[in-house]
């Protein structure tokens, strides 16, 4: 897994293997931007594993509603096999709200920013996403698509879809 | 039926050269009938999140709502959002929602103010941040010239598309809304 991306500065545009690899020190200091493309690679690299992408944004009140409760079943499910990936849908002039958001809640999980918030993220993500807030997809240990949620989840719903998932491996 | 036919086709071909988008069946402003509702954030001045960037259609999630923009801050566009907050009232235990953004932007906040210190309206009263350079005209295909576009949503789709109209002509917005919760009853 690519080491966990911290965050005290802005770059977006960065490519995300110099970010993933963590081999520059830098890195460990950014918010990566990232494509589609690069969000599914990731995703494949996670095979194996359940992984939950969650996207979001700091003026999207149910996204922030929902967090805490990703926060606390990859806390709860991360040594059976799950990881999460946290994708903001902010634009590059929000970066203080972001800082802000990633101060408050410290996700214990990689956090990156779309590369672009537009149609072209959107179905490259998902052929059928327009751009509803929050979304979440779940990942098998196949690496297939198993979970599209287009709502906040509760703590419940989320763990109940990681717990089934898992239970197929 | 050919005369017919063509008679039709000279009558739409006159209306869009004449820029009559109703006549050639477009719509004015705005995303058309069948369309999702994509997130959009905008600067809250009266709402729940007053102050603060916040998406109201992501807030609304599926409920039955009207998103209304308005281009400029005067006497008409008061009057509609004044009528637009009476639908709200009449049917929010419905889960009904009801926003009015302004896209002329930061600089319409204190006529919001003073709109909602005068009226007490309940409906969140919004900006867009950027003005008309904001990306929500693009997302939303707002036609700049247009005085209002009326969205009557649900399940993040739009239900009917309500555009340029006096506030004599509200009824339209009513009659959208009022058809679409009474399809959500007979579901």
């Amino acid at each position: 897994m690519a080491a966990v991306i911290r965050r005290t500065c802005w770059l977006v545009g960065l490519s995300l293997s110099a970010a993933s690899v963590g081999g520059n020190a830098p890195a460990a200091e950014i918010i990566a931007a990232i494509t589609a493309e690069q969000l599914h690679a990731l995703v494949e690299e996670q095979r194996g594993k359940v992984v939950v992408v969650n996207f979001w944004a700091t003026w999207c009140p149910p996204c922030l509603r929902e967090f805490p409760a990703i926060i606390d079943v990859y806390e709860r499910y991360r040594e059976r096999g799950v990881e999460v990936l946290a994708v903001s849908m902010n634009s590059a002039d929000e970066a203080e709200d972001v800082e802000q958001f990633l101060a408050t809640y410290d996700p214990p999980f990689p956090v990156y920013i779309a590369a672009s918030q537009d149609k072209t993220f959107y179905e490259g993500v998902l052929p059928q996403w327009f751009g509803e807030m929050p979304m979440t997809l779940i990942f098998d240990a196949a690496g297939t698509n198993a979970r599209v949620h287009k709502k906040p989840l509760t703590h419940e719903e989320l763990a109940s879809d990681v717990s089934a998932l898992l239970s197929l491996r | 039926m050919i005369p017919s036919k063509t008679i039709r086709l000279a009558l739409l071909c006159s209306a869009a050269l004449l820029g009559i988008p109703a006549l050639a069946g477009g719509i004015l402003s705005g995303l058309d009938v069948g369309e999702p509702t994509p997130a959009i954030p905008v600067v809250d001045v009266t709402g729940a999140y007053a102050g603060k960037r916040v998406c109201y259609v992501c807030e609304f999630q599926n409920a039955p709502n009207v998103l209304a923009f308005f281009r400029d801050a005067d006497d008409a566009t008061a009057e509609l959002i004044v009528r637009l907050d009476d639908l709200y009232r009449r049917h929010k235990a419905k889960d009904f929602k009801a926003v009015a953004i302004l896209i002329a932007g930061p600089d319409a906040k204190p006529w919001l103010e003073e709109l909602d210190r005068s009226y007490g309206i309940e409906i969140p009263l919004v900006v867009f941040g950027k003005g008309p350079q904001d990306v929500g005209m693009r997302l939303y295909k707002l036609d700049p010239q247009v005085r209002n576009t009326f969205l009557i949503t649900v399940n993040r789709f739009v239900e009917s598309n309500v555009a340029d109209i006096e506030p004599s002509q509200f009824d339209e917005v009513t009659r959208a809304a009022s058809d679409m919760l009474g399809k959500i009853g007979d579901r």
